[in-house]
């Protein structure tokens, strides 16, 4: 439990008007070291279901794991960003409307983002963000919306919400779990590789997947906030890109370090094993 | 004919529950109603979409209804109105049905009805009201309404150019719901003393500008995502409003409007909102200022923001706030941060149960900031609820709660939750969680007296 106290140190030093926030001197002592950089695309705009969490969290497992890192938030979608400088760029859950900005600022930027992804670097958005990495989204009143298309799908939106628990389990057997609100449905082409199974809840359109995923690009659906909820998932990623941005990594993840993570986990899993039991046809 | 076989089936039906159970029965008269006869509202003779006013929006619906209720009365304007917060369709007929002759002709000067903001569309096609207050548009129950903007397109869809708007100038939803309206009055409040920013944070977001969906800056807030603000991509923003209150003074309960002062009892940021949109929606039905002024003086809310537990010498004070709405938690979160005295403070987040699936959704306490809670001097916190405990504390922990102050308890049983507070000295308890919950500890504690 204590290992916060690092976290809200380093968010003690820096405000709104800061460019970057650091952990490098709490992590090294020393502000040479090369260091992990985290870019938050959009915060401002995409600000919906305690997003903002995830990337608190981003910082907090850096502590965790002694990975001296920077984030960077950018809040302007008229400006280009500079995209040799991040390793993770991440977008939090925003409202679907937000898409059609979002999407043609990154349109714009499509050449920049190709040249980060084929340096390693990571893309993930979450909840109806997502929408922005796929290649097109259908509003209510039957407008289009067209999107980077990094990721094989396509979006179309809800007559109405579905709000729920979700539990995923990715290709490499990791189990994710929070909350899906979705507002959209979420259809996968063929070949399109998805974030994971769907081990409970409903997923992309209750076909059994959830999210997409392809090389460095993910769009994952589960709220928690996703990165708070799953230490692991977060621990994974920052190490991922850690070692490819040639980061060193200080230490690995010690059980007490998440202690509070994995005791709600328990609770939550067991809450959604009783649905499951009570007719859900989801099963473990 | 099947109207005046409704409204006989319905006000007989009223009558029998009364029987029953006094003061229930605030929706199933006007399902027996509407059954008989769908149209049944559109049927009662004598009401005038003129004289007939929604209030509808996110947070502050009741006690903006309530409030208004109380001026129009004072104001000597009968009123049908729907104060028992019965705000879905059936209840605004049985509302209705309370004004009604036998012969169906409604009795009343001014029709007020209270509208939950997704059935809006539904009521309105039966009454449409040529007025409609608008009190904001924010994150709320997440698990049916998704996202702000879902919400603002339902109420978008019944505003049409032979309407009043009023709405709340300093919130960006509400005030673009004014552009579609024949004529949009807008109310707000001025920069005071509990007015914050949220400069001092890194992570602190605002908000996607309504008309462009680029980011709107805020110059300060009054309240969570309330406050001035400019989009600087399109200059939408807050302007001059026909209505805004000014010199604020919490400590002495007043605040002006123009040259004419007005009390307000409930001091604090949230009421001062309803306070003002009363006030310019009653001036625009030409109700006097003296009225208008000498009503707030006396208005009491029923069942009050604030209760009271006592167990022993403690004194666990009660704020109520809705789960899946971070702007009423933040509230809640403000009024106990305000008190700089030594407290506990009782987390009681829970599972919704609202609607099916239940589920075990905090990810809305993220969009709260506790620092300000947590710099209050607590003594102790304690976390407790059946599934989501543990989360409750984990949020606690990421705004800096120290880690040997927290108490995660996993459970609802209401003795264990009680046994744990009284291991401290402290008598000073707040206590934030559900309704049902409070009113679960409340009869507990009865029970042990």
């Amino acid at each position: 439990m204590d290992r916060f106290d690092q976290f809200n140190r380093i968010r003690k030093k820096y405000n709104r008007s800061s460019d970057v926030l650091a952990n490098v001197t709490e992590v090294t002592g020393e502000s040479g070291f090369r260091r992990l950089h985290i870019l938050w695309l959009y915060p401002d705009v995409l600000n919906i279901h305690g997003g903002r969490g995830d990337v608190m969290a981003l910082v907090h497992m850096c502590d965790l794991l002694d990975v001296p890192v920077e984030v960077r938030r950018s809040d302007n979608l008229k400006t280009d960003e500079d995209w040799s400088w991040p390793h993770i760029v991440y977008m939090t859950a925003g409202e679907l409307k937000c898409a059609d900005k979002v999407s043609a600022a990154l349109i714009r930027q499509k050449e920049g983002i190709t040249e980060f992804l084929r340096r390693g670097g990571l893309l993930i958005a979450n909840g109806s963000s997502g929408a922005a990495l796929g290649k097109s989204t259908e509003l209510y009143d039957g407008s289009v919306i067209e999107g980077l298309g990094l990721l094989d799908m396509t979006w179309k939106e809800r007559e109405s919400v579905w709000g729920d628990d979700i539990w995923v389990r990715t290709e490499d057997g990791l189990d994710v779990i929070g909350n899906q609100i979705q507002v959209a449905d979420v259809t996968l082409a063929e070949g399109q590789k998805p974030f994971g199974k769907v081990i409970y809840g409903r997923g992309n359109n209750g076909n059994g997947e959830e999210g997409a995923i392809s090389g460095g690009v993910i769009y994952t659906g589960v709220l928690g906030p996703l990165l708070t909820k799953n230490p692991h998932l977060t621990a994974s990623l920052i190490k991922g890109e850690a070692v490819l941005g040639g980061v060193e990594s200080g230490r690995d993840l010690q059980p007490e370090d998440i202690e509070v993570e994995e005791r709600s986990a328990e609770y939550i899993k067991a809450f959604m094993r009783a649905k499951m039991n009570a007719g859900s046809e989801s099963k473990e | 004919m099947k109207f005046r076989f409704a409204l006989i089936a319905a006000k007989f039906t009223a009558w029998a529950i009364n029987i029953v159970a006094k003061g229930r029965g605030t929706n199933l008269p006007g399902k027996v109603a509407l059954k008989i006869d769908p149209d049944f509202i559109s049927h009662i003779k004598g009401l005038d979409p003129d004289r007939t006013i929604f209030v509808t929006g996110t947070n502050g619906k009741s006690t903006t209804t309530n409030l208004m209720a109380h001026v129009f009365k004072r104001a000597g304007l009968k009123t049908a109105v729907n104060l028992e917060g019965a705000n879905l369709i059936g209840g605004v007929v049985v509302s209705l049905l309370k004004s009604c002759s036998l012969s169906g002709e409604l009795k009343a000067d001014v029709v007020l009805m209270e509208t939950d903001e997704r059935f809006l569309p539904i009521i309105h096609k039966q009454l449409p009201a040529k007025h409609l207050c608008i009190t904001n548009v924010q994150k709320d129950q997440v698990q049916r309404n998704g996202e702000p903007e879902i919400i603002r397109r339902k109420i978008q869809s019944v505003i049409s150019e032979d309407m009043t708007v009023y709405v709340n100038g300093d919130e960006p939803n509400a005030l673009s719901l004014g552009q579609g309206a024949g004529r949009c009055v807008t109310y707000g409040v001025s920069r005071n003393a509990s007015s914050f920013d949220k400069k001092d944070d890194f992570f602190s977001v605002t908000a996607p500008c309504p008309i462009c969906h680029e980011a709107v800056v805020y110059d300060y807030y009054n309240i969570d995502n309330i406050g001035s603000f400019t989009c600087p991509s399109c200059g939408f923003g807050t302007a001059v409003k026909d209505y805004q209150a000014e010199d604020i003074d919490f400590e002495n309960k007043i605040f002006k409007v123009g040259d004419k002062t007005y009390d307000f009892k409930y001091s604090t940021p949230y009421f001062l909102y309803c306070y003002i949109a009363v006030l310019a929606a009653a001036s625009e039905f030409g109700v006097k200022s003296e009225d208008i002024s000498s009503a707030f003086a006396d208005f009491a809310l029923q069942g009050g923001r604030m209760e009271t537990i006592n167990v022993g010498s403690k004194s666990i004070k009660y704020l109520r706030m809705k789960q899946e709405n971070p702007e009423t938690v933040q509230s809640a979160l403000n009024v106990i941060a305000d008190d700089p005295e030594k407290k506990i403070f009782m987390l009681g987040l829970d599972e919704l149960v609202d609607f099916d699936p239940h589920y075990t959704n905090t990810f809305y306490t993220f969009d709260c900031d506790f620092r300000r809670l947590i710099a209050s001097d607590i003594e102790r916190c304690i976390c407790f609820s059946g599934t989501v405990a543990y989360d409750a504390g984990l949020r606690m922990l990421y705004d800096g709660f120290e880690a040997e102050k927290l108490t995660v308890l996993p459970t609802n049983d209401d003795k264990t939750i009680i046994e744990e507070l009284q291991k401290y000295d402290c008598d000073n308890v707040y206590l934030i969680t559900w309704l049902h919950k409070y009113e679960a500890l409340a009869e507990y504690v009865k029970s042990m007296n």
